[in-house]
């Protein structure tokens, strides 16, 4: 089997957009674009995350993975907002493969049992916002704006027996710092996972990657930032003055490393870890 | 897509007719198959156009039981039955392979279309094993078969399943993948019907190389 390499594209309104522990989002372009280049390019896997989507309505998304679905050959996961079993068939019918959720499951574990019993639970894939407090890793939802007093551990459990057939974990702390996975949060769920784990948030070098797959039992990693920065549009249209110097530094220090996917899955087929080149 | 009355005036074109039982990832099977110059007639209930149409193609995803209801609602286990004795090629995909046995144990035990004995069981998690198994693969291939013409040793499929086919008869097995140390059945072929565990119009450039070989398979 091979370890997986997952593209996380966060959309608000038509752009694809990219924060800093979920928050402070700057728009990176057209997603469509992003997409399409990541599959040429190699990537094993595109996740659409819609991260608005309970605020507006979610036409928007369906186009994209529409459009996706007709030039991108490998799977798409989409998340954000999905609801019920018409919110999963709306996905699914544009031409998503997978469905992600979080905020909905919180609030009614049940839509796991509903939802792997009709589309099988290979395509519904549960993901985890967790930051570590006092007491352990706590549950949150809505892109890491609302705490829900769960347990991390306890949460996968559940999850699982209600038919999870994936689990992505966030690590608020983490995501779009560029600093590094949350190693010891990898290690310790392992015990806990009996399905296949994704994770997110901290990858800035490729070093990273390595580090997560040769210390962890992860099946895929999910990148944002890494990619994004690196595959920027040349004439990105820009808004404002202080964005375009954030996203121009951002890209001076991309191109410098010359991350490209092809570079990341040779890195780490050099370190002994099975990827697809 | 084609209608109906389209079917007398086609030359060369290839015409596959596709299940639909309403849960399944069919627009990535209809974009695969226009990428590969396949023109794609859906079908949600039986229709007797067994005779026109060049190929048949059964995508599954979803659970065992819940399908196999929709096929037998809708007619269409009997139209796939009509199908299948014009010899002309078919392709089941995920689920819609594991259908073709006798029996599945997910859910509740679940009769399939029979057309082969044997039976769809789920696979045990144990360790690094975690199940579903969702991901990229390799398939080490047992014989040689049209559908995999040109496909090499190194070239890997996507997968996406918690259960595998054990056919009673092993020499319609054409192809094993191993998934941490659990051999399993990951493709069939016998005559002009062929199934895969994985999914081709997932697996990137070799998936789409499949869907050539099958528009072969529909012209010869």
């Amino acid at each position: 089997m091979f370890k997986r390499i997952i593209a996380r594209l966060d959309i608000k309104n038509n752009n694809l957009v990219k924060g800093i522990n979920l928050e402070g989002l700057r728009n990176l372009g057209d997603p469509k674009y992003f997409a399409l280049k990541y599959y040429e390019e190699g990537i094993d896997e595109i996740h659409y995350q819609d991260i608005v989507a309970s605020l507006y309505d979610r036409n928007s998304i369906l186009e994209y993975i529409s459009y996706t679905a007709k030039n991108v050959f490998v799977i798409i996961s989409v998340g954000g907002g999905i609801r019920n079993n018409d919110d999963i068939d709306k996905v699914l019918r544009s031409g998503a493969d997978k469905i992600s959720m979080n905020s909905a499951v919180v609030k009614n574990p049940e839509l796991i049992k509903i939802a792997s019993k009709v589309y099988g639970s290979s395509t519904i894939s549960i993901n985890i916002e967790t930051i570590k407090s006092t007491s352990g890793y706590e549950v949150l939802i809505d892109s890491g704006r609302q705490k829900t007093g769960l347990n991390l551990n306890k949460w996968i459990e559940k999850i699982q027996k209600l038919g999870a057939g994936e689990i992505t974990i966030t690590s608020i702390a983490h995501e779009g710092k560029k600093k590094g996975f949350d190693i010891n949060l990898y290690k310790m769920v392992k015990k806990y996972v009996s399905v296949p784990l994704i994770a997110h948030g901290g990858a800035g070098d490729i070093d990273h990657i390595v580090e997560l797959f040769q210390s962890c039992e992860v099946d895929g990693v999910a990148l944002g930032s890494i990619l994004h920065y690196s595959y920027l549009e040349k004439n990105i249209l820009l808004d404002n003055q202080g964005k375009n110097y954030f996203i121009n530094t951002e890209k001076k220090i991309h191109d410098d490393k010359k991350i490209t996917i092809d570079k990341i899955k040779k890195t780490l087929k050099k370190n002994g870890i099975k990827v697809r080149i | 897509m084609v209608s109906k009355s389209e079917f007398s005036n086609k030359k060369k074109s290839v015409t596959i007719g596709i299940i639909d039982t309403e849960t399944s990832n069919l627009k990535n099977v209809i974009s695969a198959c226009e990428k590969e110059f396949l023109k794609v007639y859906l079908l949600k209930k039986y229709e007797n156009i067994s005779n026109d149409i060049d190929g048949l193609i059964f995508p599954g995803v979803g659970s065992f039981n819940f399908v196999m209801e929709t096929l037998k609602k809708k007619k269409l286990d009997k139209f796939i039955l009509e199908f299948l004795k014009t010899n002309k090629p078919s392709l089941f995909i995920c689920l819609g392979m594991q259908l073709l046995f006798s029996y599945s144990e997910e859910v509740k035990k679940s009769k399939g279309l029979n057309i082969f004995p044997g039976s769809t069981t789920l696979i045990q998690a144990n360790g690094k094993r975690r199940v579903p198994i969702i991901g990229w693969n390799t398939i080490n291939q047992k014989n040689k078969n049209d559908i995999f013409y040109g496909i090499k040793k190194t070239d890997t499929f996507y997968f996406t399943h918690s259960f595998y086919v054990l056919p009673k008869n092993k020499k319609i097995i054409s192809s094993e993948s191993e998934y941490f140390g659990f051999k399993y059945c990951s493709s069939i072929a016998y005559k002009n019907i062929y199934g895969l565990q994985f999914h081709p119009e997932k697996s990137s450039s070799a998936g789409l190389k499949i869907y050539e070989n099958f528009r072969k398979l529909c012209l010869a």
